[in-house]
């Protein structure tokens, strides 16, 4: 859409601007010109659109700059550090169960079997106690030939 | 931030609760305990059952040449409380773990209890279970305990024991 040389006038007119002849020029311009009408239009949507803006009333002025403020202030740090230290101290702490884990499931060197005490209660009957080349622990008893056994 | 913080503290906690052995892990002493019917039938070699190849090397020093598998089972006992597995009419086998040591071994009481054959004609005779074998020993987790010595049917009676990890 190509600018009519009538625009500025036109929107003077719009907003009440112009003295009476030469608004009643522009009138008649606007009634011939459809760049200019098709201008209008959109000047006319342009204020509807405008009117739907809530406006803020004296009662809500300073509450609505302390909105600003707030937004604009820098943001306090405090709690910030203190989740940020808790998430580095958790980390530690999982770090260093996690090192003990894998220490402390290092095989163990295992001792040999020890046979602290060995007994019979049968009358008769002897226990000995000896290792075999494995490192096997055998306890054997020798019983008397009496055939109640 | 603060979601991350949290799920890291309960992710440490976890890590400790999983790193802490729980009270059945230290509590509960595992035993394998094999009970096999050993004895002699003028073979030229030695015959083992199938379910005995695993412990050939351990039977392998006696004097018989014919090994019989009667049962096997895993005893589970808790410290100071005793296990009993009746392997037969004759013979227990009873198990109490005491104390499990730093070096990965277990203290065991271990008894083996006979009960006497019918003693038909005896005057005054009690039929009275006694401990056969009774001892206090330091086992290790990957070494064999065998009792051996236990008459059984013209042959005798061999229980192995091996303590699991």
């Amino acid at each position: 859409m190509s600018a009519c040389r009538w625009s500025k006038q036109v929107e003077k007119w719009f907003d009440g601007e112009l003295g009476v002849e030469t608004a009643q020029a522009v009138s008649s311009h606007i009634d011939e010109c459809k760049t200019c009408a098709a201008a209008l239009a959109s000047l006319r949507r342009l204020r509807e659109v405008s009117w739907e803006t809530p406006e803020i009333g004296d009662g809500q002025f300073n509450a609505f700059m302390e909105g600003i403020r707030e937004g604009l202030a820098p943001r306090r740090r405090g709690r910030g550090r203190f989740w940020a230290a808790a998430s580095v101290s958790a980390a530690a702490l999982i770090a260093a169960v996690s090192a003990f884990v894998v220490i402390s499931d290092e095989p163990k060197k295992v001792g040999a079997t020890v046979v602290e005490s060995c007994t019979t209660e049968l009358e008769g009957a002897t226990v000995n106690t000896y290792k075999d080349e494995d490192g096997d622990t055998t306890i054997a008893v020798t019983m008397s030939k009496d055939d109640i056994w | 931030m603060k979601l991350t913080a949290i799920s890291c503290i309960l992710a440490a906690l976890g890590a400790v609760a999983a790193g802490r052995p729980g009270p059945d892990q230290r509590e509960i002493t595992r035993i394998n305990v094999l009970a096999v019917h050993a004895f002699s039938q003028g073979r030229g070699e030695k015959v083992y059952d199938r379910e005995l190849e695993q412990y050939k090397d351990a039977l392998d020093g006696l004097d018989y040449d014919t090994y019989h598998h009667l049962s096997s089972k895993m005893l589970q006992a808790k410290m100071g409380e005793e296990a009993v597995y009746e392997i037969n009419s004759r013979y227990k086998l009873c198990v109490e773990p005491l104390s499990r040591e730093s070096s990965g071994q277990t203290r065991l009481n271990v008894r083996v209890e006979m009960t006497p054959k019918e003693a038909q004609g005896r005057a005054g005779w009690e039929r009275k279970p006694v401990n056969v074998i009774k001892t206090t020993l330091l086992i290790s987790p990957d070494k064999k305990l065998k009792l051996r010595g236990l008459k059984l049917d013209r042959g005798e009676l061999v229980v192995v024991l091996m303590l699991r990890d």
